[in-house]
């Protein structure tokens, strides 16, 4: 179908986006936001129940707060 | 826009998604966890106040178990010092016990040499009484002999005086014999009554102390006297009862202290202690 776009009547050329400044501050976002979750995950993971990644998302219970292995 | 560019823009999205999930997570579990702490430390608040508390007590246990502490050991060098005393004491109690035990010995010795002794003069005793007792009896048998010989000699000297009284009737009737001889050879009449018979002493006087019968019938009298009382064989003596007489007798046998008699004239019946008195006498 590409080849017969150039053919249809009233086609034009398509014109393919190309990597922009936008682009790079969305890499830039995507790394400081990864920065960031990997900075506040650790944090998390230290007052996370257990002391588990896995339960880095569950919130403690207040009357029984299990920081796990503590060093 | 990119393709890239839409990539980033959904990855940037799930890590903002993410990033909020995890803040809100991180948030709320520090909330907690800040809440917990400040729980545990008004807990550990409290204990430290209770602890000081009871520390504090505890000071002053410990000081009053300090002061308990200084007495018992007062105590302790006390009962140690009574103690010390009371061995010292033991000792000298010892030492003394241990005089006594040797005194005892000497004492027991002299003790069984007083046993040997007392059993020796016990002995001594036993052969004495045996003595006393053998001359108390040979004193008896004296004093009996003694007596039978009184009572012999006072027999005797009743058959003396009999004998003399008798005697001296025999005087006198050989004197009234010769009279009456010289009477006859003078030509005169001589009397013959009777003669011969002893005569009782006026102050003579006796019981009956029984009657019976001989073989022959006749009335023989007991009375309570004899040759002690100067009564011969032959004597004529009466029976009276207050102012009444009762018979007259003859005595035939007379021994030391009675006599029997026949009885030749009766008025009333002779008993047992109605009185004995001379014939001659007036009653």
């Amino acid at each position: 179908m590409s080849q017969l776009g150039m053919q249809m009547p009233g086609a034009q050329r398509s014109r393919k986006a190309q990597p922009n400044a936008y682009t790079a501050m969305m890499l830039g976002a995507c790394v400081v936001l990864a920065v960031a979750v990997v900075l506040v995950g650790r944090s998390a993971v230290m007052v996370a129940p257990g002391g588990e990644m896995a339960k880095v998302l569950n919130l403690q219970d207040p009357k029984r707060i299990d920081l796990g292995k503590t060093n | 826009m990119h393709i890239l560019t839409k990539f980033f823009v959904i990855i940037a999205a799930m890590l903002s998604v993410l990033l909020a999930g995890l803040s809100i997570a991180y948030t709320s579990n520090a909330d907690a966890l800040r809440q917990n702490i400040e729980t545990e430390r008004a807990k550990a608040q409290m204990a430290m106040t209770e602890a000081d508390t009871v520390n504090a007590a505890a000071v002053e246990i410990r000081r009053q178990l300090n002061t308990v502490l200084a007495a018992s050991e007062e105590d302790k060098r006390e009962l140690q010092r009574n103690v010390d005393q009371l061995n010292a004491e033991k000792t000298q109690l010892a030492s003394d016990l241990k005089k006594l035990e040797l005194s005892s010995q000497g004492h027991d010795a002299r003790i069984e040499e007083f046993t040997a002794l007392v059993a020796a003069f016990l002995e001594q005793d036993s052969l004495r009484s045996g003595e006393n007792k053998t001359l108390r009896e040979k004193e008896i048998a004296y004093l009996r002999k003694e007596i039978d010989l009184g009572e012999r000699i006072n027999e005797l000297g009743s058959q003396l005086e009999v004998s003399q009284e008798t005697n001296r009737t025999l005087q006198e009737q050989l004197a009234d014999m010769r009279d009456r001889l010289g009477t006859l050879q003078n030509g005169g009449r001589v009397d013959v009554g009777a003669l011969g018979a002893p005569r009782a002493p006026d102050h003579f006087r006796g019981v009956v102390t029984g009657v019976t019968r001989d073989a022959a019938g006749k009335l023989l009298v007991s009375i309570d006297a004899g040759t002690n009382d100067r009564l011969a064989e032959r004597m004529k003596l009466n029976i009276v009862r207050g102012s009444s007489w009762v018979a007259s007798f003859t005595l035939e046998n007379v021994n030391l202290n009675d006599a029997v008699g026949v009885v030749d004239l009766s008025n009333l019946d002779v008993q047992s202690g109605d009185e004995v008195v001379p014939a001659e006498l007036d009653y």
